[in-house]
């Protein structure tokens, strides 16, 4: 709600279909009037409660614009954020994606790529050797990623990674499973290919 | 629209391009991958309502320091900084997406976005790093959609309460400065030694802060705690219309500060005022409700005077609340000032009507009254100041005049604790005034001398003596529970009655009140007034007033109690009519103090009625010579004497604790006379006790007025009787604070006093009783009944003839006893310690006195009510002045009265007769001194009690044997109900 902020009240529900013929759908949160840009907020993509998706919608591109429900109540307050927090967020996710990059980048196979994924939630400490994952400096991955490719001194920090490698590959042969049941057969062989 | 034009020109040029330029960071050459450095030239610059983008602007504002564009947008500008560092898709108006994390956005809405790349369809691996573009900006003619996934916007929302978020946070005045966080000097945190209430101050001292602003940057305030700036300082003016202005404007004050929102509210933010039966017993707060507002407020918490003013409206208020017919009841004080007024007026039941207003009826009614009698209407309300010393000095006038001991009485009956529930009865109706007259009450007391003396100028003082009375009466209150209730209340009334006293001599040019020596002046004083206002009256005052104190108060104590609280709650009116009809018939002056007297009778009256059956027993004895006393004069004096002098017993027993400053203020209003009455009663203990005794007499001669006249006397006791336990306990304190301030103002007792205390709990209790007794017996009903169509009818002549009757019996009793009397004084606040009988008795005699005295003088007043007190032994005095009172009431029923009263002296003789007679004998050989104070315990226990204390003074054996059968029957009904309540207090005051 820009300068003429009556063109959309926040809190409103939306709807509008873009010239790509698509349905958008959600609350509006902003609306530039000057650049045309309209902010709706609707649930994640991910599902989880706390999290939602924001869709900034260029109204240039839109061909029909439908208010499903107006709301009059005023808009809370908005919250201060910590612009510095966000910014070692957006830090961080580049790096990550960057990191993943290389490694893909490098012929990382998909469930290397899928175990590297996995310890680096729980042990943030890892990295891309060419194709080797090298955690915490001390234990080496190397491919197929096996839980006997743990390379390491040994000591609790193998130990630990050998659980959390074998944790991976179970978690991920059920998964398959699921998948497969469920007619996502082509995703492993996709993932070869690439 | 420039920018939408530019940007709609470009379009094309992206389109295409974001199709061909993939992953290339660069792009330059496609319009879509510009640095991200916002072109220098602000895109559409629509005005932003809102340039407060402040936090957001972190990244932003590098790029353009002045807020443009889309930085002006706050709301846009918040939710695209939540989302920085949230993977974002992009899609380009050319169908292709990109995919990133999300950076910052220029002024123009170009979206900087890291690490891009483009998304493919099919492609379940990640991209390769050389698909990757660090970063893209994205302008917003080539975006058609952009989605921020997954968002957290709890994730970058700032903790403020965190030791480092307030340390970023202190940008204070534009100084960016890291706070320095200091060690806390404060002692060790885990002792518990600190007290954090310790440090009273609450931030700088103005004074500080000025000293500091000068020493270290030579800022000199130009504060003038004056405000002349902003104010015109009032110029006081010595005319009347100023003085009209300021009592209008103290009335108003009052009115509101007497409502009862304005009470819920005070109440809300100090309920000190309150105590706990208040708070948890349903049972005392109607007891307290009537009698007691006041009382309430006196019994144990400190209160400020302003408060306690409230209080006295409060209580008022909560009376009538509390009991469906306290609302009358509340309305009923205020009836007693205007049936100052309205008697004068002839208008009683208006007065009714302005009961229905408790609190501010009152006042109006008051004010009313004031504009017809510029003492009587001011009585309620002037209590206060000039309006309310008006109003007080009618009530109080009414009281003192009638009784001087009527003042006394009133801040006897409060001390008397059952004069709570006396109060309630009559607070319904006095309460209003109560409140006013309660303060006044107490500077009646100390006032008596002087108030004798000028009464019309004492008017204001008195006021603010009976609130200081009343304050004292409060405090002393508390002291009395701490003490035996009844010699703590004996003193505590007699303290407050000396200050009131001392307060009005030095407002006054009277003498301190010499109620014990005046006692036997009063009572001629009395007379003549009466004598003065009406021949008949006045004598019959003075026999009243002698009589009242002595035999009448026993009786009346017990018919006051029983009537007194069916009066309160329903005859509160008629105490109203009663008070109009004496005031009417006393003539102006006496007219007033009879008035006042009939409020604070009807007040007593309410409390008494709890304490009457209780009291009766002890009453019996007094009751006999009550009834030998009452019975002869009564009927024919009754109407203008009586009623006086009964309403200022009844008030004033019934206010005392809670009204005790109203009826100083109804003294007041009497101007001169009623007000030096009251301070003389007040002065004298006897007076003091007195009222209590006028209130518990006060009560049972409504009763006895109702039983004899309906026959259902009996039943009433009984009703009273089982009321009565009850309520003594919830009334006690309020009583007992009552009596206190009475038996201060006793002062000569102050001993008996104490020793009074412990039966004043017990008068509590009767009062709370006798105010059940009033709301469940039919005797409130019937006395109500029977009473206001009495005093209506005949306000003048019937309430005259019944008070007549009753200052007949009382002058009878009280002349005769008054030598006694000054003992008697001591013992009648003994006796309203103990009961209220007393106390009522001595409201009574001070009423009965206070018509006499009116004309007479402060002292006399005082002597009256002290001789009354005195006469009627010291419980007797009690008695006499309630019985005066209620015989007052009774006097209408003049043959029941006296019967009545007989019968509870029978009864209260039988149930008392061990304790009584020993009190009495006590008492009575002694009389005043410590036997007194025996006796008007027991008295007051035992509502036969004042009737007691009668006898003995004035002999218990005959008092009892001539009283003995009308008391027998409220005594009978009070002493079963009571006379285990009365018994221990009776031991207690022994």
């Amino acid at each position: 709600m820009a300068a003429p902020g009556e063109y959309f009240s926040v809190g409103s529900q939306v709807s509008c279909r873009t010239c790509q013929e698509q349905r958008l759908q959600g609350e509006v949160v902003a609306f530039d009037y000057p650049s045309k840009m309209l902010a709706l907020k609707c649930p994640s993509s991910s599902g989880k409660p706390n999290h939602a998706d924001i869709l900034l919608i260029n109204l240039q591109y839109v061909s029909e614009v439908n208010i499903i429900n107006d709301r009059t109540e005023t808009p809370p307050p908005l919250a201060s954020l910590n612009v510095s927090k966000l910014a070692n967020k957006a830090r961080t996710e580049k790096e990550e994606k960057l990191s993943q990059a290389y490694a893909i980048s490098a012929g990382v196979s998909l469930e290397g790529q899928q175990l590297f994924q996995t310890i680096h939630k729980t042990i943030k400490e890892c990295k891309w050797q060419e194709k080797n994952i090298v955690v915490m400096e001390e234990v080496v991955i190397a491919p197929p990623y096996q839980v006997e490719n743990c390379k390491g001194k040994e000591g609790s920090a193998l130990s630990h990674v050998r659980k959390i490698v074998e944790k991976h590959f179970r978690d991920v042969e059920s998964q398959k499973v699921m998948q497969r049941s469920q007619v996502q057969p082509t995703q492993k062989e996709s993932a070869l290919s690439s | 629209a420039a920018a939408v034009a530019a940007a709609a020109s470009r379009k094309a040029n992206p389109s295409p391009a974001s199709p061909n330029g993939n992953l290339s960071p660069g792009a330059a050459g496609g319009p879509r991958a510009t640095m991200v450095a916002p072109p220098g030239s602000g895109g559409g610059a629509p005005p932003g309502g809102s340039g407060t983008r402040g936090q957001s602007t972190g990244k932003g504002p590098p790029q353009s320091p002045a807020f443009e564009g889309v930085y002006n947008n706050s709301r846009m500008l918040h939710f695209l900084t939540a989302v920085v560092g949230s993977t974002c898709d992009v899609k380009v108006k050319s169908g292709s997406t990109f995919e990133g994390i999300f950076k910052t956005l220029s002024s123009k809405f170009e979206l900087a976005v890291d690490a891009v790349h483009r998304k493919v369809p099919d492609q379940p691996v990640g991209p390769r790093r050389e698909d990757i573009v660090d970063t893209m900006v994205f302008k917003p003619a080539d975006v058609m959609l952009v989605h921020f996934r997954n968002v957290d916007f709890n994730y970058a929302t700032k903790d403020k309460f965190t030791d480092s978020a307030i340390a970023m946070n202190s940008k204070v005045n534009g100084e960016h400065k890291e706070k320095i966080l200091q060690r806390w000097e404060g002692g060790d945190s885990n002792s518990d030694d600190y007290d954090l209430e310790s440090d009273m101050s609450n931030g700088w001292d103005p004074n500080e802060m000025f000293k500091f602003n000068e020493e270290n940057y030579g800022v000199k305030t130009t504060y003038d705690s004056s405000l002349s700036s902003y104010t015109v300082p009032l110029e006081k003016d010595n005319t009347e219309a100023f003085r009209q202005r300021e009592a209008r404007a103290a009335q108003l004050a009052r009115e509101i500060e007497s409502s009862p929102q304005y009470r819920l509210r005070i109440a809300m933010e100090n309920d000190d005022g309150r105590t706990e039966e208040e708070k948890h017993s349903s049972v005392q707060r109607q007891v307290s409700g009537r009698d007691s507002p006041s009382l309430a407020s006196r019994e144990g918490k400190y209160i400020p005077l302003p408060q306690r003013v409230r209080e006295g409206s409060r209580g008022g208020i909560r009376c009538s609340s509390s009991r469906g017919g306290r609302p009358g009841m509340g309305s009923l004080p205020p009836r007693g000032s205007s049936h100052h007024s309205e008697s004068n007026t002839g208008s009683v039941p208006e007065q009714r009507g302005i009961n229905g207003g408790p609190s501010r009826m009152s006042p109006k009614s008051q004010r009313p009254n004031r504009g017809a009698k510029s003492m009587s209407s001011p009585t309620s309300r002037p209590m206060e100041v000039s309006t309310a010393s008006p109003t007080v000095g009618r009530l109080y006038a009414p009281r003192s005049p009638k009784s001087a001991s009527a003042v006394p009485v009133s801040s006897q009956d409060p001390p008397v604790g059952p004069a709570i529930p006396i109060a309630p009865a009559s607070p319904s109706e006095s309460r209003p005034t109560m409140e006013s007259s309660a303060s006044p009450t107490p500077p009646s007391p100390k006032v008596p001398a002087s108030v004798p003396v000028a009464a019309v100028e004492v008017k204001e003082v008195p006021s603010s003596a009976t609130k200081e009375a009343s304050r004292t009466v409060e405090v002393m209150g508390p002291s009395d529970l701490v003490k035996q209730t009844s010699k703590g209340l004996q003193n505590e009334q007699k303290r407050n009655q000396l200050e009131e006293l001392r307060k009005f001599g030095a407002q006054f040019k009277l003498q301190p009140s010499s109620s014990p020596e005046a006692t036997h002046d009063p009572f001629r004083p009395k007379e003549s007034l009466e004598g003065k206002v009406k021949d008949k009256l006045p004598e019959v005052l003075v026999g009243t007033g002698g009589s009242c104190e002595v035999p009448e108060e026993p009786p009346k104590p017990s018919l006051e109690f029983c009537e007194g609280s069916s009066k309160e709650e329903k005859g509160s009116s008629e105490g109203m009519e009663r008070q109009t009809q004496t005031a009417s018939p006393l003539g102006k002056g006496e007219a007033e103090d009879k008035e006042d007297g009939p409020v604070s009778e009807q007040v007593k009256k309410s409390t008494l009625n709890p304490n009457a059956k209780e009291f009766n027993p002890s009453k019996t004895l007094l009751s006999v010579n009550k009834s030998t006393s009452t019975p002869t004069s009564p009927g024919p004096r009754t109407h203008s004497t009586p009623s006086i002098p009964v309403i200022t017993p009844g008030q004033s027993g019934m206010y005392s604790t809670q009204y005790i400053s109203y009826i100083p203020q109804i003294h007041m209003s009497p101007a001169v006379q009623t007000p030096q009455m009251y301070p003389y009663p007040v002065s004298n203990s006897v007076p003091g006790q007195q009222g209590k005794y006028r209130a518990k007499g006060s009560l049972p001669p409504q009763r006895s007025d109702q039983h004899q006249p309906t026959s259902a006397p009996p039943i009433m006791q009984a009703a009273a009787a089982a009321a009565g336990p009850p309520l003594v306990a919830a009334t006690p304190y309020s009583s007992y604070i009552s009596y206190n301030p009475q038996q201060f103002t006793g002062q000569p007792t102050m001993m008996q006093p104490m020793a009074h205390y412990p039966s004043q709990p017990v008068f509590a209790p009767m009062l709370q009783s006798n105010p059940r007794m009033m709301t469940s017996g039919s005797h409130p009903q019937a006395i109500v009944s029977s009473s206001t169509p009495q005093y209506p009818p005949a306000e003048q002549p019937t309430p005259q003839t019944l008070y007549a009757t009753v200052h007949q019996s009382y002058p009878h009793h009280a002349t005769q006893l008054h030598p006694h009397q000054p003992q008697p004084a001591t013992t009648p606040t003994g006796n309203q310690q103990q009961t209220q009988h007393a106390a009522p008795s001595p409201v009574q005699h001070q009423a009965g006195q206070p018509p006499h005295l009116a004309s007479a003088q402060q002292q006399q007043n005082l002597y009256h009510t002290a001789t009354l007190t005195a006469t009627p032994p010291s419980i007797t005095p009690g008695p006499s002045a309630q019985s005066p009172q209620s015989g007052f009431p009774q006097q209408a029923v003049y043959a029941i009265h006296a019967h009545q009263q007989l019968q509870h002296g029978y009864t209260n003789m039988a149930h008392v007769t061990q304790a009584h007679v020993q009190t009495g004998i006590a008492a009575a050989p002694p009389p005043h001194p410590g036997a007194p104070q025996v006796m008007l315990l027991h008295p007051s226990q035992t509502h036969g009690g004042p009737p007691q204390g009668g006898v003995p003074q004035s002999g218990v054996p005959t008092l009892s044997a001539s009283t003995p059968s009308p008391y027998t029957y409220i005594g009978h009904h009070q002493v079963q109900s009571h006379p285990s309540q009365q018994l221990p207090f009776h031991t207690p005051g022994n």
